[in-house]
């Protein structure tokens, strides 16, 4: 490999990694900025917004009474709410995946179902759940838990029934049990597909937890949202904006992280 | 020995093998049902004797069955009449005593070359020790000359070391008779010839029974004793039965030199390029 100067190593970094996202932030900011100076009075522009927010950003973990905490307690509140929904999702999920993937029979029994469920926006289930529930809390978790299946159950039963046949073979001659190969093959060889399901249900259920708190009330990120803007305290709306943004994108990290460790075997079979 | 013609030629007056029958094929029949209903008939009255020791080839060109008879016997394709029976008991489900080398290797990917033979042997030995089985997967290893390949995942291998490997699993369940399926098509063919030679080794060292499912005419001539040619008019048949006439263990580079081995290979390609015609023909007028 060719050595190169640092400076034009440092130029590289700042021309291609740093210069060009902040030109993105910067477009952004512009529009907020125009439309705070031109479209509504309600809005603040960005760095009114900004001295607004000083004490939730100084102080995100206050605690001032039932109705009022920080938000970063609020957003703790709404990632438990996602964290414990997508992992009884899951699961079920992937159970049921394997079914779905492993059996003819319980694909054309459940797979009519999955399709019907699969495109019902999920928000759809809380009045369901609040009539069972009686409660907001375990509403809003079984709304995630809804949300958290369809990605996952068809994702695995994709990876399950693409298990090449060579595999099985293989396990056959050495005269491996069905239930072994389950674990030993199956499952290794469908991961990569499920953390895909994975990835795509837990950005969906944080997409979701946000609208459902909106509509259940309670602490978290969702519900402040909507309850600022009863009080038109948009500084505080757009505050939440990038708040839930950031933490999105951290989920998605993580779980890309975990996926990347099997994605090595994808490619090749 | 004639200093002219370097080759061994104990077995060439002797080449039906002395060993006992290991694998007999009666009137075997296999047809599949077509999506239209008709049936479609592959096999219909086959038989085939492999003895104890034996290397045979079958030799085809595509769509001859050539796969399919051999998946028969591993178990792993139903027979739809007649029967296969390996040391006298019936065959009709995949087991140890089988082994399959595969065309495309059938390496699980996540597994180092250690971990793809411990499967193996875990799932096939369970009454040995660990450490005895490790030993077995390290004996193994070392057969194919992996030991710096022990730990490398399949993806980060050649097509011939995964092939090694694929070998390596197979003998290391130390099965009764070793089914390969066109194992080397897929490599390029300097590749090709030092597998062949480190298959033969093998096969000397440990008393192997083979069958060896191939396209290639020389590649069955450098190695078999046995060469079992099939055509497929109608249905696949046994077309010829050739019996090579060289010893083991065998020079390459002699057999290059001998007019015999030539011979011989026109006279198969000769015999496979009537089959496919053949066939054609057929083909055309129904």
């Amino acid at each position: 490999m060719k050595r190169r100067h640092p400076v034009r190593c440092g130029l590289d970094l700042l021309g291609k990694h740093i210069l060009p996202p902040m030109l993105g932030f910067a477009m952004l900011l512009a529009i907020w900025w125009f439309t705070a100076a031109f479209l509504t009075n309600l809005m603040p522009d960005p760095l009114t917004a900004l001295r607004e927010n000083r004490e939730y950003l100084l102080n995100p973990f206050y605690v001032r009474g039932p109705g009022d905490v920080g938000i970063g307690y609020l957003l703790l509140h709404s990632l438990r709410r996602v964290l414990i929904g997508f992992a009884l999702g899951t699961l079920v999920a992937i159970p049921f995946g394997f079914l779905i993937g492993l059996s003819d029979t319980a694909k054309r029994i459940f797979y009519p179902v999955v399709q019907i469920l699969r495109p019902v926006s999920p928000v759809a289930w809380l009045p369901v759940a609040l009539a069972v529930f009686n409660l907001a809390n375990p509403s809003a978790i079984f709304v995630i838990f809804i949300t958290s299946l369809w990605p996952t159950v068809i994702n695995t039963a994709a990876g399950v029934s693409s298990v090449p046949k060579d595999y099985f073979n293989v396990a056959r001659v050495i005269e491996m049990p069905r239930w072994k190969q389950i674990i030993k093959i199956v499952l290794p060889a469908s991961l990569p597909y499920i953390f895909t399901g994975l990835r795509i249900s837990l950005g969906i259920a944080w997409l979701v937890i946000v609208a459902v708190e909106m509509l259940t009330g309670g602490q978290g990120i969702g519900f402040f949202v909507w309850d600022e803007w009863n009080r038109l305290n948009l500084s505080s709306v757009m505050l939440a904006i990038v708040v839930i943004g950031l933490t999105g994108l951290a989920l998605d990290v993580l779980i890309g992280k975990a996926q990347g460790a099997f994605r090595k075997w994808e490619v090749e079979g | 020995m004639n200093p002219m013609n370097p080759i061994n030629t104990d077995k060439i007056s002797d080449n039906i093998p002395s060993g006992r029958p290991l694998l007999e094929i009666r009137n075997l029949a296999k047809s599949f049902q077509l999506a239209n209903g008709q049936s479609s008939v592959i096999f219909d009255g086959l038989d085939l004797t492999i003895h104890e020791n034996e290397f045979v080839a079958v030799l085809g060109h595509s769509g001859s069955g050539k796969s399919t008879l051999l998946r028969m016997i591993a178990g792993l394709e139903s027979v739809t009449g007649g029967n296969i029976s390996l040391r006298g008991q019936a065959v009709n489900k995949p087991g140890k005593d089988r082994m399959m080398v595969f065309q495309n290797y059938a390496l699980l990917p996540w597994l180092s070359v250690y971990g793809n033979i411990r499967l193996a042997v875990d799932e096939v030995m369970k009454d040995r020790s660990a450490q005895e089985r490790d030993s077995i997967v390290r004996e193994h290893i070392a057969m194919v000359h992996l030991e710096d390949a022990a730990d490398k995942k399949p993806g980060e291998l050649s097509g011939g070391m995964k092939q090694r490997v694929g070998i390596a699993r197979a003998l290391a369940v130390q099965p009764l008779l070793l089914l390969m399926d066109e194992p080397l098509g897929a490599l390029d063919p300097f590749t090709r010839a030092r597998l062949q030679d480190q298959i033969l080794e093998l096969y000397y060292q440990r008393h192997q029974t083979i069958v060896l499912v191939t396209h290639d005419v020389e590649e069955a001539l450098v190695m078999a004793d046995r060469i079992i040619v099939l055509k497929a008019e109608e249905t696949a048949s046994i077309g010829q039965v050739l019996k090579v006439p060289f010893g083991h263990p065998r020079d390459r580079k002699a057999l290059r030199e001998d007019p015999r081995f030539h011979s011989l290979r026109n006279q198969t390609l000769d015999l496979l390029e009537r089959y496919f015609d053949e066939r054609k023909q057929k083909a055309h007028v129904g």
